[in-house]
């Protein structure tokens, strides 16, 4: 019962091919396990596991989000002028997150309000975000403050701090996945219609899906200023489509309405392995991308065929469980 | 849904009976607030510059246009990346001269197609989101594109291919002639071929197409197939126009040409569109980028002020139904 | 205390769905809408139920005006719908969705999941469902769903039930469930409007009647009153046509042999003739093989080893619709889903057959209106959408599409499923037409054993893929009882 459970949850296959990939990069890299190996690895990794989360909250209302990227840029290099205009940490922080949440708050206006086409409309704020975060600073540079950027490279009882971060994040997930709100955002993603004949607002829920996703896109943005120490307007760049693809692997659907959070947080951490991987056999950087290309092409397919027909084969299950049920009643 | 703009804008006039009236309306606007702006933006020169540029976005985007109108949810995000990888080989193979250009065209059309093809047999035969497929392809060939570079490192065109970039005919642009040579050519496809007839018919409702016998398979891995090959040939384009090819040099053009093509009237659910009103789409997309340059503004502001109007226009052609 | 609908009137582009229509629902009061398919009576109901907001008029529930379109306001007025379409989310479980709209929550925010989970007991206990509560909605059977959307409507005890079309595919012992609950609610004071083309359950629940036709109400009063002649009648325009005379089938020759198929995987073989000129209806239980003797003859079936089927002596290659309808098999379903090009125009979705084949000459426009006007077929020219019209105008442009072919078989598939009596009569016609003067065959499934009876000069009855027993009107022996009789003999005797 538990197994069948853990099976044929949309994150399975993900989950397999993380460890799998966490395995085979230990393998060709035993080193990987020590504290300072952990933090450089969690500390590249952190921004986009947060921003995976913003990306399966459009994805869940039957959106998608194709401004993450330019999104977490904006964030990273306006969190550095505020540093440079002399701004403390406690006041940064927050101004980030509500930064990131009226970001969030456009794309919803956009789909929710006005009800453009999401791929489109978050398209279009991706040219505007990154015009604005290009804008702001051309070019690399800028400092964040010394100490926090030493506190998210660092480790606390051996575990690196940026882990420790991402647990709260999680912990942030878990209240949501628990909420009224996330089991409607579902309804909508699946089927709006049906959604708005039963009488839920529907637009409002996508407008909260991508506000939400906003917050997570601002957490995401903050990350990386402390973990890179700079801002850069390009680095964020390649979140919008790994974003997809990690929710993808993980099981997140695109069509709306199925999938968890957690699932397409192991996507991400697949997606991130495959590269970290290459560059540790030795790959010429050259090929480095070719070789990730065809990985996330073959776990794309493994992912979506395996999910499908464990899908069926526990549909199945539950069938005839409740069919011996329905005769002992 | 231009003609539901026009109905809103016009009181149900006969006007709204023209087809793309609403983006002949905005691109009208855009070439009077040119004028405004700026008094050489009506000059032939500037005039000639804008439907280059369009010319060559609008044959980006004449396999989307197909791949979008196949519905299913259809969509190609590897455009981008087959225009870099075909700009880096016609570079690597051709040259500087002329002499390999038949060979190296050969070679990328043929590669192009294959890429197509591949996506389609992902879609069709996997049964993976279109999206999801051409987003991980678009990886593999950005991926194949790099390895080539590293091997024969780009090169400045040879004169046929810059002549084609850059070059005219009878005083227009070549990229002009045989953007209009594309859409004519698109154009009898999708109204007067049993190709075109199918395509509408398969994007609109697949089960019932194939419940009336159309081979459905068939139509739409041409349709695949046709947009690699498309994009292929649009990678020539780009590397005569730019004269130059690197890594990054067709990224743009996956977006933008989603963008023409919505605009320009095709649904993003399949089944309804035109050529025509994807060419109409380019010229717009063109018209705001050029006024942009005109305005003296830097490329940060080009990019957010071509993110606004975008969204505009998006609310003005292609709000979706409840 | 009412429900009252005050000159509604609704118009979808240039259709007027509605005109002017008013009627009123009060306590305890089970009122019937009747019409034809595209009179406006769905359209009706989801305006009484803030899912549509009408062009002029106003619903007033209870005193309080409705307002725009907004079901959830509908909801908190008192007013619950069930959705012919559904409205249940198919990925939730049959407990979420059937709370999704009240779920309770902790501090407003979170879920209380076992609040919700007694809700859902609750709810889905009085449908006998509660022991499915856990199931997703998507694996759930036609009719639980049905049930599960009921009690979803119950769910938030609203004093106005609107129900549309909602025991069309119950079982008999589901629609006595329905009806227990329907009882109990018109006891308790509530009211209900009771939409639905079938006249016995109307009469069996419904005191009151109002009939539209064509968007207008053309009947308000007493259900007791009214016999059902002048019903269908005032629906229609029209009387309920006495079957066409016969031609005598001619003893045509065996057009169509199928060798050694399976209806279902693990059945015997079996051999079918069919003859040109003869109708041929293959019915039974549902899902007894009937479905997929049609779909192998159409190539929208993958042949099993050893299925093979001749058409004039030439063997067929099976397994491909396109294949077969190039030789001249048109294949037409009553699941519209699956035969209408929705955004495309009336004349594409007509030439659709042609556009698959090489070869064939595409019929003109005019070849295309005379087609429609065989069927009476209403439509606002032949280049709009024919996504624009009702379903049995569609259903009509489909068959009309058999016409244009000229087919050597025609397979028809519940062609008349959920369309109005005048329009399955034209239907009928144009089939007997084909077969008896052209000389076409026709195979034809119906999960209606009086329309098998009226249409066919032979009826195959299968069971479990067997065929049980042929019933050919030429020997007397077809009517709907024999053919019921045939089915039920064998299940009693299993």
């Amino acid at each position: 019962m538990m197994l069948r459970q853990i099976w044929s949850h949309s994150s399975f296959p993900a989950g397999v091919l993380a460890a799998l990939a966490l395995i085979f990069a230990l393998s060709v890299n035993p080193g990987l396990l020590t504290t300072g190996s952990m933090i450089g690895w969690s500390t590249s990794q952190l921004g986009l596991w947060t921003a995976v989360l913003g990306q399966t909250l459009a994805l869940m209302g039957r959106g998608i989000d194709l401004s993450i990227g330019s999104a977490v840029s904006l964030v990273n290099v306006s969190a550095i002028a505020l540093f440079e205009a002399g701004w403390p940490l406690t006041a940064v922080v927050p101004a980030t997150l509500v930064l990131g949440l009226a970001i969030g708050a456009l794309n919803g206006a956009l789909v929710g309000g006005l009800r453009l086409n999401p791929l489109l409309a978050t398209f279009a704020t991706s040219f505007v975000l990154l015009g604005l975060a290009l804008q702001i600073r051309p070019a690399p540079g800028g400092m964040a403050p010394m100490p926090a950027v030493m506190f998210l490279n660092g480790a606390s009882w051996g575990i690196p701090n940026a882990m420790l971060l991402f647990v709260l994040v999680l912990l942030l997930w878990a209240l949501i996945a628990a909420s009224l709100f996330w089991i409607r955002l579902r309804a909508v993603g699946t089927d709006p219609v049906r959604a708005w004949n039963s009488g839920l607002p529907v637009q409002w829920l996508k407008f909260g899906s991508y506000t939400l996703a906003g917050l997570f896109t601002g957490l995401s943005g903050l990350f990386v200023t402390l973990c890179v120490g700079a801002g850069d307007p390009l680095f964020a760049q390649p979140y919008t489509l790994l974003t997809i693809a990690g929710a993808v692997i993980g099981g997140v659907a695109l069509n709306g309405g199925s999938g968890s959070g957690y699932g397409a947080v192991l996507g991400a951490v697949f997606v991130g392995l495959t590269s970290d991987i290459a560059l540790g056999i030795g790959i010429s950087p050259f090929f480095q991308q070719l070789i990730v290309g065809c990985v996330l092409l073959v776990g794309l397919a493994i992912v979506v065929l395996s999910g499908r027909w464990l899908q069926q084969k526990s549909n199945a299950a539950l069938i005839t469980a409740s069919a011996h049920r329905g005769e002992r009643a | 849904m231009s003609a539901r703009l026009a109905n809103i804008s016009l009181g149900r006039t006969s006007l709204g009976r023209i087809p793309h009236v609403g983006s002949l309306g905005i691109i009208l606007a855009l070439l009077i607030l040119g004028q405004l702006v700026n008094p050489s933006f009506l000059s032939p020169m500037n005039l000639w510059a804008v439907l280059s540029v369009s010319a060559l976005l609008a044959v980006a985007s004449a396999g989307q246009t197909l791949v979008i109108i196949s519905g299913n949810q259809g969509i190609d995000l590897s455009v981008g990346s087959v225009m870099t990888l075909t700009a880096l080989i016609v570079s690597g193979m051709a040259g500087s001269s002329d002499a390999a250009v038949p060979m190296a065209l050969a070679v990328v059309l043929g590669l192009g197609t294959l890429i197509g093809l591949a996506n389609g047999i992902g879609a069709r035969f996997l049964g993976l989101y279109p999206l999801v497929v051409t987003l991980g392809g678009s990886f593999v060939v950005e991926g194949l594109g790099l390895v080539y570079a590293r091997s024969r490192p780009p090169q400045m065109p040879g004169p046929m291919i810059e002549n084609i970039g850059i070059g005219r005919f009878l005083g227009i642009p070549w990229l002009v002639l045989i953007g209009a040579v594309v859409t004519v050519a698109m154009t009898l496809l999708l109204r007067k071929s049993r190709y075109g007839r199918q395509l509408y018919l398969v994007g609109s409702n697949i089960r019932a197409a194939s419940a009336a016998g159309i081979p459905v398979t068939r139509v739409l891995l041409t349709t695949w197939a046709a947009s690699g090959f498309l994009a292929a040939f649009a990678g020539v384009l780009l590397y005569g126009y730019v004269a130059s090819a690197n890594l990054s040099v067709g990224a743009p053009y996956t977006m933008m040409s989603i963008a023409a093509a919505v605009i320009g009237g095709t649904a993003l659910s399949g089944g309804a569109g035109s050529f025509v009103g994807t060419v109409l789409g380019a010229v717009i997309f063109s018209l705001i980028t050029n006024l942009l340059i005109m305005l003296g503004l830097g490329p940060a502001l080009r990019y957010a002020i071509s993110g606004l109007v975008l969204i505009l226009v998006l609310f003005a052609t292609s709000r979706d139904a409840r | 205390m009412t429900l009252v609908l005050d000159g509604i009137t609704r118009v979808f582009g240039p259709v007027r769905a509605l005109d002017d229509v008013s009627l009123t629902v009060g306590p305890g009061e089970c009122r019937a809408l009747y019409g034809g398919n595209g009179s406006g009576k769905s359209t009706l109901a989801k305006i009484a139920s803030g899912t549509l907001a009408p062009d002029t008029g106003r619903v007033l529930v209870d005193d309080r005006p409705l307002g725009r379109a907004d079901p959830a306001r509908a909801r908190s007025l008192g007013v619950g719908m069930t959705f012919q379409e559904l409205s249940l989310i198919p990925l939730l479980t049959a407990g979420e969705n059937v709370v999704l709209t009240d779920m309770p929550g902790r501090a407003g925010l979170l879920r209380d999941t076992a609040r919700a989970d007694q809700m859902a007991q609750a709810a889905l206990a009085p449908v006998g469902l509660a022991g499915r509560r856990d199931l997703p909605v998507s694996i759930l059977q036609t009719g639980e769903k049905y049930l599960i959307e009921l009690a979803k409507a119950l769910q938030s005890r609203p004093r106005w039930l609107i129900i549309d079309e909602l025991t069309a595919t119950m079982h008999a012992s589901e629609v006595d469930v329905f009806a227990g609950l329907l009882a109990d609610h018109l006891a308790q004071g509530g009211g209900a409007l009771f939409v639905s083309h079938r006249l016995p359950e109307l009469r069996r629940f419904c005191d009151t009647i109002s009939v539209l036709r064509n968007g207008k109400l053309v009947f308000d009063g007493a259900l007791a009153g009214v016999g059902d002649d002048e019903l269908v009648k005032w629906a229609g325009g029209g009387h309920r046509d006495a079957p066409a005379l016969m031609a005598p089938a001619r003893d045509g020759e065996v057009r169509v042999k199928a060798k050694a198929i399976r209806p279902l995987p693990h059945a015997q073989p079996l051999d079918l003739d069919f003859r040109a000129g003869e109708i041929t209806g293959i019915g039974g239980l549902p899902d007894q093989g009937q479905k997929q003797v049609l779909r192998l003859l159409a190539g929208l079936r993958a042949p099993s080893p050893g299925e093979s089927v001749s058409l004039d002596g030439e063997t067929l290659p099976l397994g491909s619709a396109a294949a077969m309808a190039a030789k001249g098999i048109s294949f037409v379903s009553g699941d519209r889903d699956e035969m209408v090009f929705a955004p495309r125009s009336i004349r594409e979705n007509m030439l659709a057959p042609f556009a698959a084949m090489r070869g064939l000459k595409m019929p003109s426009d005019a070849e295309i209106t005379a087609a429609l006007e065989r069927l009476s077929t209403r439509h606002a020219g032949i280049s709009r959408p024919i996504g624009g019209l009702s379903g049995g105008n569609q259903q009509k442009i489909l068959v009309a599409r058999c016409l244009l072919l000229n087919p050597r078989l025609i397979l028809a598939e519940d062609c008349t499923k959920g369309i109005d009596v005048a329009a399955r009569n034209d239907v009928h016609h144009l089939l007997r037409e084909l077969a008896h003067v052209q000389g076409t065959t026709v195979i034809v499934t119906s999960s209606d054993d009086q329309e098998l009876a009226e249409l066919c000069d032979r009826v195959l009855v299968l069971d479990g893929g067997r065929m049980i027993a042929e019933l050919a009107r030429a020997e007397g022996r077809l009517d709907a009882q024999a053919i019921v009789s045939a089915y039920m003999k064998q299940e009693r005797a299993a």
